[in-house]
């Protein structure tokens, strides 16, 4: 069995297929992409009995139980979780249980939390996934948040979407800090991987990218027949372009939904779109680092300026809209 | 085809009196010869806007951050329509009516918070159906001359729309208001084609539905010239 570290760094891996793809998690296992996920459900986790200033082990369960209850809430995603009780075993511990909780990380001055999972490396089962909170920062579980306390629930919220198997997403505009870094001025996806400032509740709700990535892995009820996807390819100088990010805006709802070109061909495709016309705009990632999604090993094109694609793209209900091609210029 | 059916009916509206309208003075202005009308002709339908959306994203203090601005219309169109009436009193006709156009759906795209290249319009083709009924009066309107009929007309009709070559078929509702002038170029008592003439109309088409991206009524005009036939 292997431990697959995803802390925030989330490695697309360099094949994976486009085929109806969210930024999930996926391993390599003999030569063949498997997709990590959940094989059955509820998914039982723990909380590690363990309290901090201000945060007792009982008002993280709480926070997390309200973050697990909203991704089980999307009525088009079939996962649910179980709580399965305190515990005194710690996150990223390989002994069977998902287990969530806070660690002092302090040389971790970025990072307010991480998943991680265990992963049979011969049949890529998931086995065990442990999300740890940092306990080097100051936490809040008030309803409305406190000033300089990060929001416990907003930050479980997105912990558990990598924890169901998600990877991040680019829907969020960033300014560079002068001491380094970057503070978030808007994001659309609790998958983005950069958090609010301390002192805000927004990222407790999940937006219509999350809840397309989530029932896009544990499609359910009448998501595929509901729903349309978009399929495509970024080119650039006639050549595919890889990591281009990809946003579909419904005009009639207002709801963006993004993906990436994840090949070499600049393929892209996106699922549990909304039936309708669709904007396709391609951009960039400029607003992350690019290793918060990508494999640091490849190497993607962000000298391109932001580009829409020239026709409307009518998402018909439950099938594919047709490869369209983008093409991209220099900037 | 709708280049062939404009000239066709202009030229049957400045046509001069052929021998056979000399008869078409003999018939009264409110009960033509015949109680069947057939009618084709080109209809214009002016644009419906459907809506406009911002693209948003959500600032840490729950506010919006615009990423980039969207309106969208459905553009003017010219198709074709026809019309099946049927004359169930002196001054009454109920009224089948189909229509079919191409109108272009048109978002226009601006104020990308990232690049220059916004404002900018893309477009997509809508095919468009409409099937109705409707039901024409025709009034007393003493200085028309004998040959030309004024009327008034209230209809309601079921839309289809098809996007991307009916990879998305979506539906509505249409109610019309709106009237007309119909001008006899032959007509006779005798035979079982009692008459030729054109139609002039002009509606106020409400729309419900199908395409539109909101709850609400779109109100666009509409007007369309035809030549019918009566038996």
């Amino acid at each position: 069995m292997t431990k697959a570290c995803a802390t925030l760094v989330i490695f697309l891996f360099a094949q994976t297929p486009p085929a109806l793809a969210y930024v999930k998690f996926g391993v390599r296992i003999g030569g063949r992409q498997v997709t990590l996920k959940w094989a059955q459900t509820p998914v039982r986790y723990f909380i590690t009995d363990r309290s901090i200033s201000g945060v007792t082990a009982s008002d993280l369960q709480a926070a997390a139980g309200r973050a697990f209850a909203a991704w089980q809430a999307v009525p088009t995603s079939s996962i649910s979780y179980q709580f399965g009780g305190f515990t005194t075993a710690r996150p990223e511990e390989d002994d069977g249980l998902s287990t969530l909780g806070f660690l002092d990380q302090p040389e971790l001055d970025r990072v307010l939390g991480a998943t991680s999972f265990l992963v049979d490396d011969a049949t890529g089962a998931l086995l065990e996934s442990d999300i740890f909170f940092n306990a080097s920062f100051a936490w809040s579980v008030a309803a409305n948040g406190e000033a300089g306390k990060f929001d416990l629930e907003s930050i479980a919220l997105h912990e558990i979407g990598h924890f169901s198997g998600l990877g991040h997403s680019a829907l969020g505009e960033t300014e560079l800090r002068e001491g380094g870094g970057r503070r978030v001025l808007a994001a659309q996806a609790v998958m983005f991987p950069i958090a609010y400032g301390a002192g805000t509740t927004t990222g407790r709700t999940l937006r219509a990218d999350d809840i397309a990535g989530i029932s896009d892995l544990y499609p359910d009820g009448d998501f595929t027949t509901a729903t349309g996807s978009l399929s495509g390819r970024v080119t650039k100088d006639g050549q595919g372009l890889f990591g281009a990010h990809i946003v579909a805006f419904d005009p009639a709802n207002g709801t963006m939904v993004g993906n990436f070109a994840l090949n070499a061909q600049g393929e892209f495709s996106m699922a549990g779109l909304s039936p309708g016309p669709h904007v396709v705009r391609v951009e960039p990632i400029d607003d992350a680092d690019l290793d918060s999604f990508f494999d640091p090993a490849r190497t993607v094109d962000i000298d391109f300026r932001v580009t829409y694609h020239d026709r409307l793209v009518v998402v018909p209900r439950g099938a594919d809209s047709g490869s369209i091609e983008v093409k991209v210029v220099r900037k | 085809m709708i280049r062939l059916v404009l000239p066709v009916v202009a030229a049957a509206m400045v046509l001069p009196a052929s021998p056979a309208l000399a008869q078409a003075g003999a018939t009264s202005s409110t009960d033509p010869a015949g109680r069947l009308e057939l009618a084709i002709g080109a209809v214009w339908s002016g644009r419906v806007p459907l809506g406009a959306r911002d693209a948003n994203e959500t600032t840490g203090s729950g506010g919006t951050f615009r990423l980039f601005s969207s309106s969208t219309e459905l553009g003017s169109v010219s198709g074709l329509e026809g019309h099946i009436g049927l004359r169930v009193m002196s001054r009454l006709e109920a009224e089948a009516s189909g229509s079919y156009g191409k109108p272009d759906m048109r978002t226009r795209v601006d104020s990308d918070f990232e690049t220059s290249n916004a404002p900018l319009t893309i477009t997509d083709k809508v095919q468009q159906f409409t099937i109705g009924g409707a039901a024409l009066w025709y009034p007393r309107v003493p200085r028309l001359s004998g040959r030309a009929r004024a009327f008034v007309r209230a209809g309601a009709g079921y839309l289809r729309q098809l996007e991307n070559d009916g990879a998305l078929i979506v539906t509505g509702r249409t109610y019309d208001v709106g009237g007309g002038l119909k001008l006899a170029l032959t007509s006779r008592q005798a035979g079982w084609l009692k008459g030729i003439g054109a139609r002039l109309d002009a509606r106020a088409i409400v729309q419900q539905k199908g395409v539109i991206f909101d709850n609400r009524t779109h109100v666009s005009p509409a007007l369309g010239a035809s030549v019918y036939v009566r038996f």
